[in-house]
């Protein structure tokens, strides 16, 4: 396999730098060699300038931008080339794949003729050799069908097959070098590890040098040969792949693979005795669980008009006081909507759903509120979770205005401390959400979750929209406080090794049902479901030396 | 109330970063709609309404005669240093009469206008929020916005009466279904925010919602929106004056001036040119005024 690896660079970044109005340059001085055939990663947090470094390859970078420095693409300059140029280039010299499938495809056309289009936009062909090479295109990124799938328009296909066909259209030209940047953020795990070994498969067939830009460790160490990690515009490190992980030189390298979180290895048959006692505390016949659903269906669509769709099947779960639960599945498994469902911000279709042991819907009206009271709600998206309009402190102070709980300066005091206990200064009462950075902005979130004590608290993806360090310590803040204040929480996310991490028991759902439920440790490392084998399977391991053997995994 | 909940918890866990926390971006401070108004397009808007408003406030003291009262002998004449709009068929000051005539404008923009916007954002704020009176009030809108305004305008004045009252109650009439419209648009796509979602789990309601988030939010296209419906409003009053559905004989108004002065063009072409004028100068100024605010409002 390393003979593929030739030292001849097809494609060479010196010095780039990007700068917009702003003070700070997005890209400050950047240089990379990318060799015909490697899959070089570009890692980074958000705003180290991993996606504008190749955005600027392809001259895509937003009006306003000025960019310096070189870029050759097989000797020759290729930044500043007059757009003319530069589509000479675009597509088929040099391919990229977004983050985004459901974006990058037209909505209104066939795939076959998206792919027709890419093809004819560089040297036209006939009719029918065109249609020829679409299957053939199909069938190279593994479509099933591909003669039936031409016909197909990108809602009628899954989340991974929209990846592959843009896959696929970057494809079509026979590039020299494919730039992906977070080719497989969008998708679920399990889709994930296909994506990637298809990626690898890609490169060995055709010898195209691949950039592969991603902040997730796992999916490096899964396919990419060299690493290049960036901090605010600027080449940290860079190495190969199993030295730098092996033995990275740089602090920032060293945080970057420290607030990876890992899995336990599947085959580790130790019995985790941290997380045995948890469960027995919990079970006390004594303790009236916090949340418990009983049986509960959940169905979107009118069910009159026939369009019911089943989103939970008969889940019946119990979440002790004190008791992290994690849900956990793929998207389209049901975790998001149970967690509303405690909230309350679904309608229940059958079943009973009890908080503290009463049935929240059976309650009259006024008793409901005060049920409601116990309980909290975190949303996935920082941008989104506070209302732009108010400074943080009255967001906070909100769930203590609407409850009436003390006098206003008695809630003013409140604030300063839950700001205190979510590790931020007080001073941040008066600043505006957009004023924060994401994990600032879910500290808020927390805070204001947590303003009535709560006995239960619905996290849905708290951390998903965070970089790996700023989830390391939003993370460990939440562990804290939980473990001081005692709360329950239904833990919902799509990563495990974040529910790993925080919680003592785990429920997998799939497609709306329960299929597994247990400790964490007992769970993670010795699965009783298919399910949840795959999935924990699918998890990249942020460690190449496992590579081989995975991959051998894998394909058994 | 009682107090008797406990507000407490132990001291953090680690100190408290004091200063500017790692990553922490550099707050970027909105000004919001009001420096639109500062420069350009937006000051000019606000010049040339401001003019009109003192004109019509100051309008007492600048006019040389009562808006009623006949000069003696002036009978159309031209602009002259005694009449600078020249006079009209019954011997009236133009000048006088279209100071005179600015107050009834300002009356049906600055009352009516704003009165019609509550009523309609109000109606719009509670009914948009449960799908039944959602669809009632919906439809009713749809009814009102159905009618052209001057026909709204004539039906109403067979009821009414022609008069002032009446204008301001058809611009009224006529603002409600626009501004309960808008503020739909808006609680529609504010309800389904996770914000409104996080206060509602801890228990408000949907009268704290609206009031709280909702309406906030929705404030600044009801701006916009404010400045657009006066500049309407002006050009309704115009055209009933016109049609002799608004103000009466022979109080002035600038719609019914420019009515005699389009009857006496012959006789006295520069008659309607003053009131003309005002009417220019005030419904550019509010469509400049709310050009500049839409701008600054997607900026």
């Amino acid at each position: 396999m390393l003979d593929l690896h030739s030292t001849e660079a097809v494609l060479d970044i010196e010095h780039l730098a990007i700068s917009f109005a702003q003070p700070r340059p997005a890209v400050e001085d950047v240089s990379v060699t990318l060799r015909r055939g490697e899959i070089l990663a570009l890692v980074g947090e958000s705003g180290s300038g991993k996606s504008m470094t190749a955005r600027a390859v392809l001259g895509l970078l937003p009006p306003g931008a000025r960019a310096t420095g070189s870029i050759r693409y097989d000797g020759e300059e290729i930044l500043g080339l007059p757009e003319a140029d530069l589509n000479r280039i675009r597509g088929a010299r040099i391919a990229m794949v977004f983050q985004e499938p459901q974006t990058a495809l037209n909505p209104v056309r066939t795939i076959g003729w998206q792919l027709r289009e890419a093809l004819r936009a560089h040297g036209t062909r006939n009719r029918k050799a065109a249609a020829a090479r679409a299957v053939e295109l199909l069938r190279a990124v593994e479509i099933p069908e591909p003669e039936r799938r031409l016909a197909a328009y990108p809602h009628q296909l899954s989340g991974g097959q929209k990846q592959r066909v843009v896959l696929a259209l970057a494809l079509a030209n026979e590039p020299d070098v494919l730039l992906a940047d977070e080719p497989t953020t969008a998708l679920d795990v399990t889709v994930q590890a296909e994506i990637l070994r298809l990626l690898d498969r890609i490169r060995e067939r055709t010898g195209t040098a691949i950039v592969l830009i991603t902040h997730n460790m796992g999916v490096v160490a899964e396919i990419a040969d060299r690493v290049v990690v960036l901090q605010a515009g600027n080449v940290v490190e860079e190495g190969e792949t199993r030295a730098l992980f092996a033995d990275p030189r740089e602090p920032y390298t060293r945080t970057l693979l420290a607030s990876v979180l890992r899995l336990p290895q599947l085959d580790s048959v130790v019995e985790p005795s941290a997380a045995a006692p948890a469960p027995a505390t919990v079970t006390a016949p004594a303790a009236v669980p916090a949340v418990e659903f009983r049986g509960v269906h959940v169905h979107y669509g009118s069910r009159r008009r026939g369009r019911a769709f089943p989103a939970v099947t008969d889940v019946s779960l119990q979440v002790a006081p004190g008791e992290v639960v994690g849900l956990v599945g793929e998207s389209g498994s049901g975790k998001t909507t149970l967690g509303r469902l405690a909230a309350g911000l679904v309608p229940l279709a059958g079943g009973q759903v009890l908080l503290g042991g009463e049935d929240v819907l059976a309650a009259p009206r006024s008793q409901r509120r005060h049920l409601r009271r116990g309980l909290a709600f975190v949303h996935q998206d920082p941008e989104a979770s506070l209302d732009p309009r108010y400074p943080v402190g009255a967001s906070i102070r909100e769930p203590l205005d609407i409850h009436r709980v003390g006098t206003p300066s008695e809630r003013d005091a409140r604030v300063a401390e839950l700001l205190e206990a979510v590790q931020l200064p007080a001073s941040y009462t008066t600043r505006r959400p957009r004023e924060l950075s994401g994990g600032q902005r879910q500290r808020i979130a927390l805070a204001r979750a947590l303003a009535l004590e709560p006995a239960l608290l619905v996290a849905d993806e708290p951390t998903s929209a965070l970089d790996v360090s700023v989830q390391a310590r939003v993370l460990e803040l939440f562990r804290d406080l939980q473990e001081r204040l005692g709360f329950a929480c239904l833990f919902i996310s799509h990563d495990l090794a974040v529910v790993h991490q925080v919680a003592d028991r785990v429920a997998v759902l799939r497609a709306g049902e329960l299929v597994e439920v247990g400790p964490v440790g007992t769970v993670f490392s010795r699965p009783e479901a298919d399910y949840t084998r795959r999935l924990l399977d699918a998890v990249p391991v942020p460690d190449p030396a496992r590579r081989g053997r995975r991959i051998r995994e894998l394909a058994s | 109330m009682s107090g008797s909940v406990d507000v407490s918890l132990e001291e953090p866990l680690s100190p408290v970063p004091v200063g500017p926390v790692p990553g922490d971006p550099a707050p970027a401070p909105r000004s919001g709609l009001l420096p639109a108004l500062r420069h350009g397009r937006g000051l000019v808007g606000v010049v040339l309404v401001g003019a009109v408003v003192l004109l019509g406030v100051l309008g007492p003291l600048l006019a040389p005669y009562g808006p009623t009262e006949q000069v003696p002998g002036a009978n159309l004449l031209g602009p002259t240093s005694a009449h600078w709009l020249g006079t009209d068929e019954l011997n009236r000051d133009i000048l006088s009469r279209t100071l005179y005539g600015i107050r009834a404008d300002l009356v049906v923009v600055f009352a009516a206008v704003p009165i019609g916007a509550v009523l309609g954002v109000l109606l719009g704020l509670v009914t948009s929020w449960w799908s039944v009176t959602d669809v009632i009030a919906q439809r009713a809108f749809d009814l009102l916005l159905a009618f052209p305004a001057l026909i709204l305008g004539i039906l109403l004045t067979a009821f009414l009466g022609p008069g002032l009252l009446t204008v301001g109650v058809v611009i009224v009439t006529l603002e409600i279904p626009v501004f309960g419209r808008l503020v739909r648009t808006a609680v529609r796509t504010v309800r389904e925010m996770p914000f409104v979602e996080a206060s509602q789990v801890v228990g408000a309601g949907p009268l704290w919602v609206l009031r709280k988030h909702v309406l906030p939010n929705a404030l600044e296209p009801l701006t916009v929106q404010l400045a657009v419906s006066m500049s309407v409003a002006v050009f309704i009053e115009g055209a009933m004056s016109f049609l002799g559905l608004g103000v009466r004989p022979p109080n002035p108004s600038l719609g019914s001036l420019i009515k005699d002065g389009v009857r006496l063009l012959h006789d006295a072409p520069f008659f309607a040119v003053g009131p003309l004028a005002v009417v220019v100068a005030l419904v550019l100024g509010l469509l400049l005024i709310s050009q500049s605010l839409s701008e600054a409002r997607r900026a």
